[in-house]
């Protein structure tokens, strides 16, 4: 797709346009709304990624311009924000943004967008709420690991659940009997695992506890470990739920052909 | 189809690259440990192996050194959470084909079999020159491949930088590693490209020295960076002209992406440098 980029911050637009050009696209990348204007009149374009906080002209500011210049459609629109609040991304849709990308730019929302707009097919919703907590693991993101294959992730979530109480109760032995080496090494192979769920919180407590056992603070990781338990406790039914998962129909179908991996950090920071 | 061996402490990891390599059509065996493992390469022959560095009884490392005598040794990836440069100066050390990082994904584990498995056994394999955490030299064929695999190691020793200068110098450097293999060795594995990563206090340094003629950079008009102000597209009417790829960005924002960009006068040298 013939894509116009405007950003004025000159070192994310070369970035971007290096990923964008490397993933098929052409794009003209300008520093400023003035310039996109310009492009626009000499040039069509499939799409336009537009930065909202520029100097001079905003992102909005440049769109509503083109959309009351133009008589030929208009391409679309994606806006691209560094205040990626709700109300933000609320008033960007309403000026008639196709999407809304928050800034730092998260790779697989942009190209997702990408890829369905150039296949023509709606973009994928904004997930709601997806900024709010890293703590709960994300169905769809363990799930898209594995190819959208649920009965292969059922068996993970099984083999993962008969090992796990065997592996809390050798942490907290290495607590209580202050063995850091080992307490480093149980929490680094458990956030291996916890990490495939796309349990991410909880994995950030066992690198915490990794730390922890490689400094040899056993009392800080007395603490960590109880809230280590407590958000397993809270991964627990969602666990369950991937390894209850049975296949209904004949062999050799795959689970959830549908299912589409979804980019599950589009508006985090 | 391939004989792969999974090796890793992590049933649920086992479980998920047997689950993934099986549906792809491989013969799959499993190892819980490193002595397993060994054990396992001994009895049989493996075209592939995905290694897990942390391990009870023998480490993956440990298994890369124990390998070192046997009369076949399979392909090697490594994998892990493991952020620290030793880890990947041993694999480096080791002859180890790719270093991954955990947690896989089904896209990279197939793609990483593919291209392991589909390299012909003629490319010779990158030759280690020095291997400490502030200076790696290596020299690697001139082969597509290679690019996604040299980085897949350096990438990993800038411990500690901000995600953002890693992205950065990463794009410059593949986009110049690319330039190398593709124009300086015109794709012929027999042909070398000298990368040196150098990390000192204040600095990011690479250098790429291509065996190729060097180029003029006027002759370049189907690169951006040619292109007059007053037309940024101009090479992309050249490049659809003659039938290329949507691209030539490369050396224009491998300029903007890092601090120095040095060429040497013939230009098959150069060194892209990046401030910490």
């Amino acid at each position: 797709m013939r894509i116009l980029y405007a950003d004025d911050q000159s070192d994310v637009r070369s970035l971007i346009q290096l990923h964008l050009e490397r993933t098929g696209h052409h794009v003209v990348a300008v520093a400023n709304g003035e310039e996109a204007l310009r492009a626009l009149r000499e040039h069509t374009f499939d799409v336009l990624l537009l930065d909202e906080q520029m100097p001079g002209m905003t992102g909005s500011e440049v769109w509503r311009t083109i959309r009351s210049e133009q008589n030929a459609p208009s391409p679309v629109a994606i806006a691209v924000t560094g205040y990626d609040t709700e109300e933000e991304q609320d008033r960007l849709l309403q000026l008639g943004f196709h999407t809304v990308i928050g800034k730092p730019f998260h790779w697989k929302s942009l190209d997702a967008t990408l890829r369905s707009l150039a296949s023509g097919k709606a973009a994928p919703p904004r997930e709601a709420g997806a900024n709010v907590t890293v703590l709960a693991s994300r169905p769809t993101d363990a799930l898209a690991r594995v190819g959208g294959d649920a009965e292969l992730l059922a068996r993970m979530a099984r083999a993962f659940l008969r090992e796990l109480p065997g592996r809390l109760r050798d942490l907290q032995h290495a607590i209580r009997h202050e063995h850091g080496d080992v307490l480093a090494s149980q929490a680094h192979a458990l956030k291996g695992s916890l990490s495939l769920f796309a349990a991410d919180g909880a994995a950030a407590i066992c690198k915490e506890l990794q730390q922890l056992g490689k400094s040899n603070d056993f009392a800080r990781a007395a603490v960590s470990f109880a809230a280590l338990e407590q958000t397993i406790a809270e991964l627990q039914p969602n666990l369950r739920r991937y390894a209850a998962y049975k296949r209904t129909s004949g062999p050799g179908t795959p689970a959830h052909p549908k299912t589409k991996p979804r980019s599950p950090g589009s508006n985090r920071k | 189809m391939a004989n792969i061996l999974v090796t890793d402490d992590d049933a649920a990891t086992r479980v998920m690259l047997r689950g993934i390599l099986k549906k792809a059509g491989h013969r799959v065996a499993t190892a819980a440990d490193g002595l397993a493992a060994l054990r396992a390469v001994q009895k049989q022959k493996f075209d592939l192996i995905f290694l897990d560095i942390w391990m009870p009884k023998l480490t993956g490392i440990g298994l890369l050194g124990r390998l070192h005598g046997e009369k076949h040794i399979p392909k090697i990836v490594v994998m892990t959470s493991d952020q620290t440069s030793d880890t990947v100066l041993d694999a480096l050390r080791g002859r180890v084909y790719q270093y991954l990082t955990k947690p896989l994904d089904v896209t990279t584990v197939l793609a990483t079999v593919e291209s392991a498995l589909s390299i012909s056994p003629e490319v010779p394999a990158i030759e280690v020159i020095s291997a400490n955490s502030q200076w790696v030299e290596l020299m690697v064929p001139c082969e597509r491949s290679v690019v996604g695999r040299v980085q897949s190691f350096l990438l990993h020793l800038d411990v500690g930088l901000p995600t953002e200068v890693i992205e950065k110098v990463g794009y410059a450097f593949r986009e110049l590693l690319n330039n190398a293999i593709e124009w300086g060795g015109h794709l012929d594995p027999n042909l070398k490209v000298r990368v040196s990563y150098i990390r000192t206090k204040q600095m990011l340094m690479y250098r790429l020295d291509d065996p190729g003629q060097g180029f003029k950079l006027e002759e370049l008009k189907h690169a951006a960076i040619n292109n007059p102000h007053h037309d940024p597209m101009a090479h992309m009417q050249e490049r659809e002209a003659k039938g290329m790829r949507p691209g030539g960005l490369g050396l224009l924002l491998s300029q903007q992406l890092v601090d120095e960009l040095v060429y040497n006068e013939k230009r098959n040298s150069v060194i892209l440098v990046k401030y910490l």
